[in-house]
């Protein structure tokens, strides 16, 4: 146990040194120690490397759902019955190899704020993968503006920690955004079912909504972290001013007023609370996240609180 | 239309051009805020959202963000609160009463003393007091405050009668001039009491130094509100109070320059005090004078003889215009005199000696009084006639000096004869009287004459059982004469009946026991000679204090005179005939005039004579400003600025501005919204 930890602090450490950028080493010694986790059963190619602790068929208990026909006898749970007289299946948990996918937006809306969202999207989708990967999962990374762009076949192992960072480190963001074409894409191209997440803002004209029923619809166990700067959530404008989108060039001419950055704010609030609700309503996992919170605290304990790594 | 809103904004602004730009200005700025070309470009990850909520608020209206602009309203605050500064808008503190003010301006020689207020004279600070009075009249529709301007000096002069035009007003003040002569107020109170007359809710505003005379018995109507407006400060200053030029005592042709400087600081000063003749300097004296108190400088110079003489302190003060002192020197010409006597030789001794009277071969011509009956001297032949004991039938125009005999002027007469009379007083600015003591005069009759109203009593007695005998009393220049007494007796009195002019003793010289014989006779004589005879006449006319009428000797066949006076200015005089005397009272500038007729066939009166006037006045070199005036017992304190009819607000709105510009600043930075 303790070699493997300093296994993992080496690989951190020689990691953090050569992408200093992206990741630090004391961050990556940090987030060797997570491990991703997917709250569905999820169903892997292999078994994965906590194998030894499956005894038999049997694994670790997870939720009861009622009977359906077809369902295995086997699994039906007795005591439930006798106490209730209600048929109801045990469901456990399965420690497969998990499949973690990572969609990352690059599209021009990604390439604002202080500090930089895409920037923070990549580091984020770098901590993800590298923890995946210590962890022996598959790790295939999307990025998508208006399309899929770029695509890191899934791949396991620490060893490839390195590609990742890399792959992640060369995009630049630029174009639009079209989530639900990026998605569908991607969704098509990787039929496995896995942990998908999707680091966006999700400031898309067309709407976010077509994009993440691509992954419920393959049961995948969707997480939608949102990334926004501060400069988006209370912004920093006074005067008479051409708003100029960096997406598709479009000019607005307003002049800042108290009823207008409140109705802004409403808008921005609908457009969070609407993805929380589709998100909450589909078993999806959702997160906003500011670009001004640190990057560290938000993977170490942000996401922890949410689940998505442990 | 267009004037009456002119007129009514005057009201309340002194500058109501920047009201009338302001709708223009202000628009300006909200077309200019439409317009605004440039407007500041952000970059923005997604504008959707801002789009939307514009849509949400449907700001596109105009009005809609008109309303919402928050820095627009502020900066439009703003420029409202610079424009209304600059109008100077003004609160008018007289309330909705209609106001009458009468404002009086000093403008006395003292006036141009440059004491404080930025190198500015008094007089042009009094001015300016003035204005702002003028300014603060408020006109309505209905109800106009009105105001009248009177200057005075030793005279009032009414500049505008009582008007709302502050135009008018304003023009008359940028007319006033100061002038050289000295102050008196009670002209101007008299003026406008006369216009305060059952006027409600009037103002009577003095603006003055305060150097006014006596003013204590001066009265206005306890109703009217009195400010007086206090110009100077300080009362350093040196002055040629007086100048006099004698014939010397000794030499006929040189004369000797009387000069006496006044200083009215509070410390000792010395100054250089030059005299000059033409424009040479004759001759210099450095002369200290202790404060308060005048010093007298005497020059003389057998180079003083004809020619324009000032005389000029050399040293820099407040009042320049005191500082120099004018006088003509004249060639001085004997007077032909004719005694008529049976026998007098005080008469014969005193005239004789007198260098100044021509000698017929070193004999005084005297004639007897048969021989002056029988063949009367022909009009103007004599500068002066003596008759002693000669009681004339008629008198042909001339002067006269009759001694013990009466004019046969009509209410002139006499009722017997005062035993022993004494004299009670005597008139010490008469001519005649100058440095005579008639203390002395001890007669043993004289005549009770009875005098008309316009004959001037110069030495007046009393019979000396009637009054019993009492110490003389000389009596001070202004001082009115004991009535009862000086009507009961005079002993010396001057009688003028059209072109006849008298001194008339009414006692016998011979009958005197010694007043003959004291040396207050000669002088006495000397005095008459000078002054009837003519030739003190000249000296007086060729030196007058400002504001006083000099009297210039008309030549035969004159029928113009052009009065040239020390700034160039010209007046042209018609002469009526008949008249030997010109008189100019136009005299308010110090400096030599030129008086020039246009023809002249007469040799002894020249055609073209100079002049002088001069401040001469210690009250005016006195430049010491007076804290209170007194009117009638109300003492009214001197204020430094004229009340204010209406109190200017513009620095209000520029702090106004000023605040809005910080409250504007602060909202841009902290980016505060409505």
């Amino acid at each position: 146990m303790t070699e493997g930890v300093d296994q993992r602090a080496d690989a951190a450490h020689t990691l953090g040194e050569e992408k200093q950028g992206l990741l630090d080493a004391e961050f990556l010694a940090k987030v060797g120690k997570l491990d991703l986790v997917s709250r569905k059963i999820l169903q892997g190619r292999m078994k994965g490397e906590k194998r030894s602790k499956k005894k038999g068929r049997s694994v670790e208990f997870a939720d009861h759902r009622a009977y359906a026909p077809g369902d295995d006898l086997r699994f039906l749970d007795w005591n439930i019955y006798g106490r209730l007289d209600r048929l109801m299946i045990k469901l456990f948990l399965e420690e497969e190899d998990l499949h973690v996918y990572i969609l990352v937006d690059a599209s021009a809306s990604m390439d604002y704020g202080r500090p930089n969202k895409f920037r923070y999207a990549q580091r984020i989708a770098a901590a993800l993968g590298y923890i995946g990967l210590v962890n022996m999962n598959r790790v295939g990374i999307g990025v998508f503006s208006d399309k899929l762009d770029h695509v890191l076949r899934p791949e396991r192992g620490r060893h490839n920690a390195y590609k990742l960072m890399r792959f992640l480190e060369d995009k630049k963001p630029q174009g639009k955004t079209d989530l639900a074409v990026a998605c569908k894409r991607f969704a098509l191209e990787h039929p496995r079912r896995g942990v998908v997440v999707i680091i966006s803002d999700f400031l898309d004209r067309h709407g976010y909504e077509d994009a993440v029923r691509y992954f419920i619809a393959r049961k995948a166990d969707v997480f939608c972290l949102q990334i926004l700067s501060e400069q988006e959530l209370d912004p920093p404008l006074g005067g008479d001013l051409k708003l100029h989108d960096m997406e598709d060039g479009d000019d607005t001419e307003i002049t800042v007023s108290g009823p207008l950055l409140k109705a802004y704010k409403k808008n921005l609030g609908l457009l969070l609370q609407g993805l929380q609700d589709f998100c909450a309503a589909r078993g999806a996992s959702y997160l906003t996240a500011s670009t001004a919170l640190p990057f560290d605290r938000l993977v170490l304990d942000y996401l922890r609180e949410r689940g998505l790594v442990h | 239309m267009l004037d009456s809103v002119w007129s009514l904004l005057q009201n309340f602004f002194i500058a109501p051009e920047w009201v009338l730009a302001a709708p223009f200005l202000l628009g300006l700025l909200v077309i200019l805020y439409f317009l605004k070309l440039k407007r500041r470009q952000i970059e923005v990850s997604s504008n959707y959202l801002w789009k939307k909520a514009l849509e949400d608020l449907r700001v596109n209206s105009p009005f809609q963000r008109l309303r919402m602009n928050l820095l627009l309203l502020l900066q439009l605050i703003i420029l409202a609160a610079i424009l209304a500064a600059l109008s100077r808008p003004v609160a008018n503190l007289g309330g909705m009463t209609e106001h009458n003010h009468i404002i009086l301006i000093d403008r006395s020689a003292s006036m141009q003393a440059t004491d404080g207020g930025g190198g500015k004279t008094r007089f042009q600070r009094g001015v300016d007091e003035a204005r702002r009075i003028v300014d603060g009249l408020q006109s309505w529709k209905l109800m106009n405050d009105r105001a009248v301007l009177v200057a005075f000096d030793d005279q009032a002069e009414l500049l505008t009668p009582m008007t709302e035009q502050k135009t008018l007003l304003r023009e008359a003040l940028g007319r006033l001039a100061p002038t050289d002569r000295r102050t008196n107020l009670r002209a101007a109170i008299e003026v406008a009491r006369g216009i305060l007359n059952n006027l409600p809710h009037s103002v009577l505003t003095i603006i003055s130094d305060g150097k006014i005379g006596d003013t204590k018995d001066l009265a206005v109507p306890s109703d009217v509100e009195v400010h007086f407006v206090k110009v100077g400060e300080t009362g350093e200053n040196l002055g040629i109070a007086s100048i006099e030029v004698r014939r010397a005592f000794e030499g006929r042709e040189a004369s000797s320059v009387f000069a006496t400087v006044f200083n009215s600081g509070d410390e000792k000063k010395t100054a250089g005090i030059d005299c000059f003749l033409e424009e040479d300097l004759v001759a210099s004296k450095s002369v200290e004078i202790p404060p308060h108190e005048q010093t007298s400088v005497v020059f003389e110079s057998p180079k003083l003889r004809t020619g324009r003489l000032h005389v000029q302190i050399d040293a820099q003060d407040a009042l320049p215009v005191d500082d120099v002192a004018y006088a003509v020197l004249r060639e001085k010409k004997d007077v032909k005199l004719l005694l008529v006597t049976e026998g007098n030789p005080f008469l014969e001794r005193g005239l004789e000696e007198d260098r100044l009277v021509q000698k017929v071969g070193d004999k005084l011509p005297i004639v007897t009084p048969a021989e002056f009956a029988g063949n009367p001297p022909a009009t103007g032949l004599y500068d002066l006639i003596v008759l002693d004991r000669v009681e004339p039938k008629t008198l042909g125009p001339g002067n006269y000096m009759l001694v013990d005999a009466l004019p046969p002027f009509e209410g002139l007469r006499a009722k017997g004869t005062a035993e022993k009379p004494v004299v009670v007083d005597w008139d010490e600015a008469h001519p005649v009287a100058r440095f005579v003591s008639f203390g002395s005069l001890d007669m043993v009759s004289a005549r009770r004459v009875e005098l008309r109203k316009e004959d001037r009593v110069v030495v007046s007695g009393s019979s000396g059982g009637a009054g019993g005998r009492r110490a003389p009393h000389k009596r001070k220049p202004g001082e009115a004469a004991p009535e009862e007494e000086s009507s009961a007796l005079p002993l010396i009195f001057e009688a003028r009946d059209g072109d006849r002019h008298c001194l008339v003793l009414s006692f016998d010289l011979m009958k005197t026991q010694s007043w003959p014989l004291k040396t207050a006779f000669p002088v006495f004589l000397l005095n008459v000679v000078r002054w009837l005879g003519g030739a003190g006449r000249d000296e007086r006319a060729l030196a007058v204090r400002t504001g006083e009428v000099a009297e210039i000797p008309i030549p035969k066949g004159a029928t113009k005179a052009t009065v040239t006076d020390p700034h160039s200015g010209e007046h042209v005089l018609a002469l009526k005939g008949g008249e030997d005397l010109l008189r100019f009272a136009d005299t308010g500038i110090a400096g030599f005039y030129r008086v020039k007729f246009d023809a002249s066939t007469d040799k002894e009166t020249p055609a073209e004579v100079w002049f002088a006037a001069n401040v001469s006045s210690a009250d005016e070199s006195d430049i010491t400003p007076a804290a209170t005036v007194e009117l009638e017992s109300r003492p009214v304190k001197g204020e430094s600025k004229a009340e204010e009819a209406r109190r200017e607000l513009w620095k209000l709105f520029a702090v106004l501005a000023f605040l809005v510009l910080m409250v504007e600043w602060w909202v841009y930075n902290r980016r505060v919204y409505v």
